[in-house]
């Protein structure tokens, strides 16, 4: 028979737990607008950079010869960036990610690929395993985001046309909606503009200046940076939103221990007033017998 | 015939500033590029510089990075990596980033993208000094 304090201090502290994790949700909820309204902000930019793009090469036509498009025949250097979180508690984001990275990243072939992670989350798990370390970056969603993708894009295209990568690939979430985030491994480098779909109605008779082929050169680089800004929002709104449902679960999961606690306690508590009113009646019949 | 351009500067964050504007002076890869309304169709690179925008109630500057310019006879819509009010501008770290990137070119051999890149943030970071 469980003591009546002991259960009592329980629901206490199952109720302390359940106040921080329904604040938690709360603050999750906010951040979760705030990371959707900058992923709303940020779409302007792509679309129409996708519309400048679509048309530019079409312009360009076969007279493109911008390395960022061509496929290389042999493939043995990778170059993997994965997105992961910094903080834990948002169910599981960052092991549902990882545990598809691992065995993906194996596959790859027996060349160890360049791999730069950020989030505290895929440093540890990586290290853990033994993987060969690049470069991590830790609390990535405090530092400036424009300047962290400048950098790694930089880095990346760099890197990629200079002949130390032959394929560039980003490990990330997709952000479906709040409930549903997808791994996803995204073929960054070399760029597939088909996917982009060249077919669109060509929008005027445009002057270029310089060329197009030039022009094109030019902004491949800026559509790199904004297809890994892409997933960077996406990241850090399916952090929130996997941190919101993790933590609204757990918030039901703790209003349900109380409830079944408190019958626990009423029951205790009712066996010991039966308990107490059996003794004293036995008492009394006994002193009359 | 148009008589004010309506002028759309995007960045990959935001959306950095939206209005009417006489005239629009660009960055642009051949040289300052001056837009007045009823331009020609054009499509033109943008490079690291100061942009100008006149309106009706004054002008303001910006220190662009690199992006383009759609122009059309009514409308200029630019999209550029940054777009920072001149007065915002960080000189300290504009000093900062063209000593890193003076230092990135003279380490990289010139014919490979690496050195493309300093030169390009080399540019960035100028014309932010010169803001």
């Amino acid at each position: 028979m469980p003591n009546l304090k002991d259960i009592k201090t329980r629901i206490g502290s199952v109720k302390k737990t359940r106040q921080i994790t329904s604040a938690m949700k709360l603050v999750a909820a906010a951040k979760l607008k705030r990371a959707t309204d900058a992923a709303t902000a940020a779409k302007p930019y792509k679309e129409k950079l996708e519309g400048v793009l679509r048309r530019v090469a079409a312009a360009a036509g076969d007279d493109v010869d911008t390395p960022l498009l061509q496929t290389r025949e042999t493939i043995t250097k990778r170059a993997v960036v994965v997105l992961s979180s910094d903080r834990g508690l948002c169910g599981g984001f960052n092991n549902n990610l990882l545990r598809k990275a691992s065995p993906w990243l194996t596959e790859q072939g027996d060349q160890p690929a360049h791999v730069v992670t950020f989030g505290r989350k895929s440093t540890g798990y990586f290290a853990k395993r033994g993987w060969p370390e690049a470069r991590n970056v830790e609390d990535w969603a405090k530092l400036p985001k424009a300047e962290i993708i400048g950098d790694l894009c930089d880095q990346l295209v760099t890197g990629f046309v200079d002949g130390e990568f032959d394929e560039v690939w980003v490990v990330y979430n997709e952000f479906v909606n709040a409930i549903t985030q997808v791994p996803t491994f995204m073929k960054l480098l070399p760029l597939a503009l088909e996917d982009a779909g060249e077919s669109s109605a060509p929008g005027g008779d445009y002057r270029y200046e310089p060329d197009a082929s030039s022009i094109l050169g030019t902004l491949l680089p800026l559509y790199v940076r904004t297809l890994v800004l892409q997933a960077f929002l996406e990241t850090e709104a399916g952090e929130h939103a996997a941190r919101m449902t993790a933590m609204d679960n757990a918030t039901n999961n703790a209003s349900d221990l109380i409830a079944s606690l408190t019958l626990d306690y009423n029951r205790a508590r009712q066996a010991a007033i039966t308990k107490e009113l059996i003794e004293i009646v036995s008492g009394a019949q006994a002193l009359e017998g | 015939m148009a008589t004010s351009l309506h002028v759309d500067i995007v960045t990959p964050q935001l959306a950095a500033w939206s209005g009417e504007a006489q005239q629009v002076l660009l960055p642009a890869h051949e040289g300052q590029l001056g837009v007045l309304p009823d331009h020609d169709q054009l499509l033109a690179l943008v490079v690291p510089g100061i942009a100008t925008v006149y309106t009706a109630s004054g002008s303001q500057r910006y220190v662009f990075d690199s992006g383009f310019a759609e122009i059309g006879p009514d409308r200029v819509t630019v999209l550029t990596e940054s777009c920072i009010p001149v007065e915002q501008v960080d000189k300290a770290k504009a000093k900062a980033d063209l000593a890193a990137a003076e230092a990135d070119l003279a380490n990289a051999n010139l014919a490979t993208e690496a050195a493309r890149v300093a030169l390009r943030r080399m540019a960035h970071a100028k014309a932010r000094l010169e803001a």
